[in-house]
Protein backbone atom coordinates (compact mmCIF):
# COMPACT_ATOMS: atom_id res chain seq x y z
CA UNK A 1 0.00 0.00 0.00
CA UNK A 2 1.54 3.28 -1.01
CA UNK A 3 0.97 5.09 2.25
CA UNK A 4 2.77 2.49 4.32
CA UNK A 5 5.72 2.58 1.91
CA UNK A 6 6.03 6.33 2.31
CA UNK A 7 5.62 6.06 6.04
CA UNK A 8 8.45 3.55 6.33
CA UNK A 9 10.77 5.71 4.28
CA UNK A 10 9.95 8.77 6.35
CA UNK A 11 10.43 6.99 9.55
CA UNK A 12 13.92 5.83 8.72
CA UNK A 13 14.98 9.25 7.42
CA UNK A 14 13.65 11.54 10.09
CA UNK A 15 14.36 9.57 13.21
CA UNK A 16 18.05 10.44 13.73
CA UNK A 17 17.39 14.17 13.86
CA UNK A 18 14.19 14.17 15.91
CA UNK A 19 13.46 12.80 19.32
CA UNK A 20 9.97 11.76 20.38
CA UNK A 21 7.37 10.44 17.98
CA UNK A 22 4.39 8.12 18.42
CA UNK A 23 5.18 4.51 17.67
CA UNK A 24 2.77 3.53 14.88
CA UNK A 25 4.16 4.01 11.35
CA UNK A 26 1.29 6.06 9.96
CA UNK A 27 1.27 8.34 12.95
CA UNK A 28 5.03 8.69 12.69
CA UNK A 29 4.72 9.77 9.10
CA UNK A 30 2.10 12.31 10.10
CA UNK A 31 4.18 13.67 12.94
CA UNK A 32 7.38 13.78 10.92
CA UNK A 33 5.95 15.82 8.12
CA UNK A 34 4.17 18.12 10.54
CA UNK A 35 7.27 18.98 12.52
CA UNK A 36 8.60 21.42 10.00
CA UNK A 37 8.42 25.16 9.72
CA UNK A 38 4.91 26.57 9.62
CA UNK A 39 5.25 27.97 6.16
CA UNK A 40 6.15 24.69 4.55
CA UNK A 41 3.69 22.78 6.65
CA UNK A 42 1.06 25.04 5.23
CA UNK A 43 1.40 23.19 2.00
CA UNK A 44 2.05 19.68 3.16
CA UNK A 45 -0.14 19.41 6.22
CA UNK A 46 -3.56 19.24 4.72
CA UNK A 47 -2.49 16.59 2.29
CA UNK A 48 -1.68 14.27 5.14
CA UNK A 49 -5.24 14.07 6.37
CA UNK A 50 -5.89 11.68 3.56
CA UNK A 51 -3.25 8.94 3.37
CA UNK A 52 -3.48 8.93 -0.39
CA UNK A 53 -0.07 9.26 -1.91
CA UNK A 54 -1.48 10.90 -5.02
CA UNK A 55 -1.94 14.03 -2.96
CA UNK A 56 1.62 13.91 -1.81
CA UNK A 57 2.76 13.79 -5.42
CA UNK A 58 0.72 16.84 -6.19
CA UNK A 59 2.38 18.84 -3.44
CA UNK A 60 5.92 18.00 -4.51
CA UNK A 61 4.96 18.74 -8.07
CA UNK A 62 4.19 22.30 -7.16
CA UNK A 63 7.49 22.73 -5.26
CA UNK A 64 9.88 21.93 -8.09
CA UNK A 65 10.26 19.59 -11.00
CA UNK A 66 9.44 16.10 -9.73
CA UNK A 67 11.95 13.25 -10.08
CA UNK A 68 10.55 10.11 -11.78
CA UNK A 69 10.58 7.52 -9.02
CA UNK A 70 8.41 7.35 -5.93
CA UNK A 71 11.39 7.07 -3.62
CA UNK A 72 12.90 10.13 -5.21
CA UNK A 73 9.71 12.07 -4.58
CA UNK A 74 9.60 11.23 -0.92
CA UNK A 75 13.28 12.04 -0.51
CA UNK A 76 12.76 15.39 -2.19
CA UNK A 77 10.02 16.26 0.28
CA UNK A 78 12.23 15.27 3.17
CA UNK A 79 15.18 17.22 1.80
CA UNK A 80 13.04 20.33 1.77
CA UNK A 81 11.80 19.65 5.26
CA UNK A 82 15.24 19.25 6.75
CA UNK A 83 16.14 22.73 5.57
CA UNK A 84 13.70 24.19 8.04
CA UNK A 85 14.19 23.92 11.76
CA UNK A 86 11.86 21.64 13.65
CA UNK A 87 9.14 23.55 15.40
CA UNK A 88 6.55 22.13 17.70
CA UNK A 89 4.16 19.64 16.17
CA UNK A 90 1.01 21.31 14.95
CA UNK A 91 -2.32 19.55 15.06
CA UNK A 92 -4.62 20.08 12.17
CA UNK A 93 -7.96 21.08 13.65
CA UNK A 94 -10.97 20.93 11.39
CA UNK A 95 -13.67 23.15 12.78
CA UNK A 96 -17.26 23.44 11.80
CA UNK A 97 -18.51 26.87 10.78
CA UNK A 98 -21.17 27.79 13.26
CA UNK A 99 -22.71 31.23 13.23
CA UNK A 100 -21.66 33.73 15.86
CA UNK A 101 -23.56 36.69 17.17
CA UNK A 102 -20.70 39.01 16.31
CA UNK A 103 -20.57 40.08 12.69
CA UNK A 104 -17.09 39.63 11.41
CA UNK A 105 -15.81 39.98 7.94
CA UNK A 106 -12.17 40.23 7.08
CA UNK A 107 -10.50 41.38 3.92
CA UNK A 108 -6.85 41.78 2.99
CA UNK A 109 -5.93 43.98 0.06
CA UNK A 110 -2.70 44.58 -1.78
CA UNK A 111 -1.40 48.01 -2.72
CA UNK A 112 -3.25 48.38 -6.01
CA UNK A 113 -6.59 47.07 -4.81
CA UNK A 114 -6.34 43.38 -5.59
CA UNK A 115 -8.19 41.50 -2.88
CA UNK A 116 -5.89 38.80 -1.53
CA UNK A 117 -8.18 37.28 1.01
CA UNK A 118 -11.82 37.66 1.93
CA UNK A 119 -13.30 35.70 4.83
CA UNK A 120 -16.65 36.11 6.43
CA UNK A 121 -18.01 34.63 9.59
CA UNK A 122 -21.47 36.08 9.80
CA UNK A 123 -22.89 38.35 7.16
CA UNK A 124 -26.65 38.63 6.72
CA UNK A 125 -26.75 41.21 3.91
CA UNK A 126 -24.68 41.41 0.79
CA UNK A 127 -24.24 43.95 -1.98
CA UNK A 128 -25.34 42.87 -5.43
CA UNK A 129 -22.01 41.54 -6.60
CA UNK A 130 -19.05 40.15 -4.68
CA UNK A 131 -16.54 41.74 -7.05
CA UNK A 132 -18.35 45.03 -6.73
CA UNK A 133 -18.07 44.72 -2.99
CA UNK A 134 -14.27 44.53 -3.11
CA UNK A 135 -13.97 47.45 -5.51
CA UNK A 136 -16.35 49.52 -3.40
CA UNK A 137 -14.40 48.72 -0.27
CA UNK A 138 -11.07 49.59 -1.83
CA UNK A 139 -12.43 52.80 -3.32
CA UNK A 140 -13.92 53.88 -0.03
CA UNK A 141 -10.73 53.24 1.89
CA UNK A 142 -8.53 54.94 -0.68
CA UNK A 143 -10.71 58.03 -0.66
CA UNK A 144 -10.99 58.09 3.11
CA UNK A 145 -7.22 57.96 3.43
CA UNK A 146 -6.95 60.82 0.99
CA UNK A 147 -9.57 62.73 2.95
CA UNK A 148 -7.91 62.25 6.33
CA UNK A 149 -4.52 63.25 4.93
CA UNK A 150 -6.03 66.46 3.61
CA UNK A 151 -8.15 67.17 6.66
CA UNK A 152 -5.34 66.68 9.14
CA UNK A 153 -5.60 69.65 11.51
CA UNK A 154 -2.08 69.34 12.87
CA UNK A 155 -0.05 69.67 9.69
CA UNK A 156 0.09 72.69 7.44
CA UNK A 157 1.88 71.22 4.42
CA UNK A 158 -0.42 68.89 2.58
CA UNK A 159 -0.60 67.72 -1.00
CA UNK A 160 -3.66 68.08 -3.14
CA UNK A 161 -6.71 65.95 -2.64
CA UNK A 162 -6.56 62.71 -4.57
CA UNK A 163 -2.80 62.50 -4.85
CA UNK A 164 -1.87 58.87 -4.11
CA UNK A 165 -0.21 58.67 -0.72
CA UNK A 166 2.58 56.30 0.20
CA UNK A 167 1.81 53.98 3.11
CA UNK A 168 2.50 55.91 6.27
CA UNK A 169 2.62 59.29 4.56
CA UNK A 170 0.12 61.74 5.96
CA UNK A 171 -2.48 61.12 8.59
CA UNK A 172 -4.41 57.88 8.14
CA UNK A 173 -7.59 56.73 9.79
CA UNK A 174 -7.73 53.52 11.79
CA UNK A 175 -11.44 52.94 12.14
CA UNK A 176 -14.87 54.30 11.40
CA UNK A 177 -18.20 53.45 12.92
CA UNK A 178 -21.75 53.57 11.62
CA UNK A 179 -24.91 52.61 13.43
CA UNK A 180 -24.78 49.04 12.05
CA UNK A 181 -21.08 48.19 11.75
CA UNK A 182 -17.58 49.25 12.63
CA UNK A 183 -14.72 49.02 10.19
CA UNK A 184 -11.14 48.77 11.47
CA UNK A 185 -8.30 49.35 9.06
CA UNK A 186 -4.57 48.93 9.07
CA UNK A 187 -2.05 49.54 6.34
CA UNK A 188 1.38 47.97 6.52
CA UNK A 189 4.46 49.76 5.17
CA UNK A 190 4.40 47.36 2.21
CA UNK A 191 0.93 48.50 1.23
CA UNK A 192 -0.99 45.48 2.51
CA UNK A 193 -4.30 46.65 3.94
CA UNK A 194 -6.13 44.63 6.55
CA UNK A 195 -9.78 45.36 7.19
CA UNK A 196 -12.11 44.01 9.83
CA UNK A 197 -15.85 44.66 9.77
CA UNK A 198 -17.42 44.06 13.18
CA UNK A 199 -20.30 44.94 15.45
CA UNK A 200 -20.50 48.71 16.14
CA UNK A 201 -19.85 48.38 19.84
CA UNK A 202 -16.52 46.62 19.40
CA UNK A 203 -13.58 48.32 21.05
CA UNK A 204 -10.27 49.31 19.55
CA UNK A 205 -9.10 46.53 17.27
CA UNK A 206 -5.69 47.86 16.30
CA UNK A 207 -3.92 45.16 18.29
CA UNK A 208 -5.99 42.47 16.58
CA UNK A 209 -5.08 43.92 13.21
CA UNK A 210 -1.40 43.85 14.13
CA UNK A 211 -1.79 40.23 15.19
CA UNK A 212 -3.45 39.31 11.93
CA UNK A 213 -0.64 41.05 10.10
CA UNK A 214 1.83 38.92 12.04
CA UNK A 215 -0.11 35.81 11.05
CA UNK A 216 0.05 36.98 7.46
CA UNK A 217 3.82 37.41 7.69
CA UNK A 218 4.35 34.03 9.31
CA UNK A 219 2.02 31.87 7.27
CA UNK A 220 1.82 33.63 3.93
CA UNK A 221 4.91 35.69 3.31
CA UNK A 222 7.27 33.05 4.65
CA UNK A 223 5.56 30.34 2.64
CA UNK A 224 8.02 29.51 -0.17
CA UNK A 225 5.19 28.54 -2.50
CA UNK A 226 3.35 31.85 -2.22
CA UNK A 227 3.97 34.51 -4.84
CA UNK A 228 3.55 38.05 -3.51
CA UNK A 229 0.49 39.73 -4.86
CA UNK A 230 -1.39 36.54 -5.60
CA UNK A 231 -4.59 35.58 -3.79
CA UNK A 232 -3.83 33.81 -0.54
CA UNK A 233 -4.43 30.05 -0.64
CA UNK A 234 -2.52 28.99 2.46
CA UNK A 235 -4.62 26.55 4.42
CA UNK A 236 -2.67 26.98 7.63
CA UNK A 237 -3.16 30.71 7.51
CA UNK A 238 -6.89 30.26 7.08
CA UNK A 239 -7.07 27.81 9.93
CA UNK A 240 -5.09 29.92 12.37
CA UNK A 241 -6.99 33.03 11.38
CA UNK A 242 -10.24 31.20 11.97
CA UNK A 243 -9.14 30.04 15.40
CA UNK A 244 -8.06 33.53 16.33
CA UNK A 245 -11.27 35.16 15.13
CA UNK A 246 -13.41 32.67 16.97
CA UNK A 247 -11.29 33.25 20.02
CA UNK A 248 -11.94 36.96 20.07
CA UNK A 249 -15.58 36.72 19.01
CA UNK B 1 -11.13 69.63 30.42
CA UNK B 2 -12.81 68.92 27.12
CA UNK B 3 -10.42 68.77 24.21
CA UNK B 4 -10.35 71.22 21.34
CA UNK B 5 -12.64 71.38 18.34
CA UNK B 6 -10.73 72.10 15.18
CA UNK B 7 -13.45 72.80 12.65
CA UNK B 8 -17.11 72.45 11.79
CA UNK B 9 -18.75 71.71 8.45
CA UNK B 10 -22.38 71.72 7.40
CA UNK B 11 -23.34 70.01 4.14
CA UNK B 12 -26.70 70.27 2.42
CA UNK B 13 -28.57 67.21 1.18
CA UNK B 14 -26.93 67.33 -2.27
CA UNK B 15 -23.45 67.32 -0.80
CA UNK B 16 -22.58 70.99 -1.21
CA UNK B 17 -20.86 72.84 1.61
CA UNK B 18 -23.07 75.50 3.17
CA UNK B 19 -21.04 76.34 6.26
CA UNK B 20 -17.41 75.94 7.22
CA UNK B 21 -15.79 77.33 10.34
CA UNK B 22 -12.25 76.71 11.48
CA UNK B 23 -11.46 77.12 15.17
CA UNK B 24 -7.70 77.33 15.11
CA UNK B 25 -6.13 74.32 13.46
CA UNK B 26 -2.83 74.37 11.66
CA UNK B 27 -4.48 72.71 8.70
CA UNK B 28 -6.84 75.52 7.76
CA UNK B 29 -8.10 75.04 4.23
CA UNK B 30 -9.01 77.55 1.59
CA UNK B 31 -12.50 77.69 0.13
CA UNK B 32 -11.92 75.38 -2.80
CA UNK B 33 -10.33 72.69 -0.70
CA UNK B 34 -13.08 72.83 1.89
CA UNK B 35 -15.68 72.45 -0.87
CA UNK B 36 -13.87 69.43 -2.26
CA UNK B 37 -13.45 67.82 1.11
CA UNK B 38 -17.12 68.33 1.94
CA UNK B 39 -18.38 66.73 -1.27
CA UNK B 40 -15.89 63.90 -0.85
CA UNK B 41 -17.26 63.29 2.62
CA UNK B 42 -20.80 63.28 1.27
CA UNK B 43 -19.89 60.53 -1.21
CA UNK B 44 -18.00 58.49 1.36
CA UNK B 45 -20.95 58.69 3.70
CA UNK B 46 -23.18 57.29 0.96
CA UNK B 47 -20.77 54.48 0.02
CA UNK B 48 -20.38 53.41 3.62
CA UNK B 49 -24.13 52.82 3.70
CA UNK B 50 -23.79 50.48 0.72
CA UNK B 51 -21.07 48.43 2.37
CA UNK B 52 -23.06 47.61 5.44
CA UNK B 53 -23.32 43.88 6.20
CA UNK B 54 -26.69 44.48 7.86
CA UNK B 55 -29.61 46.47 6.49
CA UNK B 56 -30.58 49.81 7.98
CA UNK B 57 -27.27 51.62 7.91
CA UNK B 58 -27.37 55.39 8.10
CA UNK B 59 -23.76 56.20 7.29
CA UNK B 60 -20.56 57.00 9.13
CA UNK B 61 -21.04 58.51 12.58
CA UNK B 62 -17.47 58.54 13.78
CA UNK B 63 -14.18 58.39 11.92
CA UNK B 64 -11.05 57.91 14.02
CA UNK B 65 -7.71 58.89 12.58
CA UNK B 66 -4.25 59.26 14.06
CA UNK B 67 -4.44 62.96 14.86
CA UNK B 68 -8.15 63.74 14.89
CA UNK B 69 -11.66 62.34 15.26
CA UNK B 70 -14.51 63.23 12.96
CA UNK B 71 -18.05 63.07 14.32
CA UNK B 72 -20.92 63.29 11.86
CA UNK B 73 -24.60 63.79 12.46
CA UNK B 74 -27.13 63.46 9.68
CA UNK B 75 -30.54 64.99 10.15
CA UNK B 76 -33.71 63.35 8.84
CA UNK B 77 -33.69 65.72 5.88
CA UNK B 78 -30.20 64.71 4.80
CA UNK B 79 -28.29 67.73 6.08
CA UNK B 80 -24.98 66.63 7.56
CA UNK B 81 -23.14 68.30 10.39
CA UNK B 82 -19.64 67.15 11.06
CA UNK B 83 -16.97 68.33 13.40
CA UNK B 84 -13.24 67.65 13.41
CA UNK B 85 -11.86 67.41 16.92
CA UNK B 86 -8.98 66.02 18.96
CA UNK B 87 -8.94 62.25 19.41
CA UNK B 88 -11.01 61.16 22.38
CA UNK B 89 -13.11 64.26 22.68
CA UNK B 90 -16.31 63.54 24.55
CA UNK B 91 -19.88 64.78 24.06
CA UNK B 92 -19.53 65.53 20.37
CA UNK B 93 -22.83 63.85 19.53
CA UNK B 94 -24.76 66.09 21.88
CA UNK B 95 -22.87 69.13 20.58
CA UNK B 96 -23.86 68.23 17.03
CA UNK B 97 -27.49 67.83 18.04
CA UNK B 98 -27.31 71.22 19.74
CA UNK B 99 -25.83 72.75 16.60
CA UNK B 100 -28.70 71.24 14.66
CA UNK B 101 -31.10 73.00 17.01
CA UNK B 102 -29.27 76.28 16.44
CA UNK B 103 -29.47 75.64 12.71
CA UNK B 104 -33.23 75.14 12.82
CA UNK B 105 -33.74 78.20 15.02
CA UNK B 106 -31.42 80.73 13.40
CA UNK B 107 -31.12 79.55 9.83
CA UNK B 108 -34.25 77.71 8.78
CA UNK B 109 -36.59 80.09 10.53
CA UNK B 110 -34.82 83.03 8.95
CA UNK B 111 -37.18 84.27 6.19
CA UNK B 112 -34.28 85.60 4.12
CA UNK B 113 -32.40 82.36 4.05
CA UNK B 114 -32.65 80.34 0.84
CA UNK B 115 -32.62 76.60 1.25
CA UNK B 116 -29.40 74.76 0.36
CA UNK B 117 -27.51 78.03 0.02
CA UNK B 118 -24.45 79.03 2.08
CA UNK B 119 -25.38 80.21 5.56
CA UNK B 120 -24.92 83.93 6.18
CA UNK B 121 -26.82 84.42 9.42
CA UNK B 122 -25.12 86.48 12.08
CA UNK B 123 -27.10 85.17 15.02
CA UNK B 124 -26.23 81.62 14.01
CA UNK B 125 -22.53 82.52 14.03
CA UNK B 126 -22.71 84.16 17.44
CA UNK B 127 -24.56 81.33 19.10
CA UNK B 128 -22.38 78.75 17.44
CA UNK B 129 -19.19 80.37 18.72
CA UNK B 130 -20.63 80.33 22.21
CA UNK B 131 -21.62 76.68 21.92
CA UNK B 132 -18.22 75.55 20.72
CA UNK B 133 -16.27 77.11 23.55
CA UNK B 134 -14.74 74.47 25.77
CA UNK B 135 -16.68 75.02 28.94
CA UNK B 136 -19.98 75.03 27.12
CA UNK B 137 -19.16 71.67 25.53
CA UNK B 138 -18.55 70.16 28.94
CA UNK B 139 -21.83 71.70 30.10
CA UNK B 140 -23.67 70.04 27.26
CA UNK B 141 -22.30 66.67 28.14
CA UNK B 142 -23.57 66.82 31.68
Amino acid sequence: MPSSLSSILLHSFILPSSTSFPSSPVATATAALLSSSPSFAAVVEIELVLPDLAFLLHVVDSCSSPPPSLTGLVVLVLANLLHHSCNRIRLLAIQGFGSTSLLIKNAIFRGNGVCLLYREWNRPLRTLNAQQDHKLMFGLLFSLKSLTAKMDPTSAEKGNLGVPQLPGQGCSFHSFRTNTYKLSFMESPSGIKIILVTHPRTGDLRDSLKYIYNLYVEYVVKNPLYTPGAPIRCQLFNTTLDQYMRGIA
Amino acid sequence: MAAAIYSLYIINKSGGLIYYKDYGSAGRMDTNDSLRVASLWHSMHAISQQLSPVSGCSGIELLQADTFDLHCYQSLTGTKFFVVCEPGTLHMESLLKYIYELYTDYVLKNPFYEMEMPIRCELFDINLTQAVQKDRVAFLGR
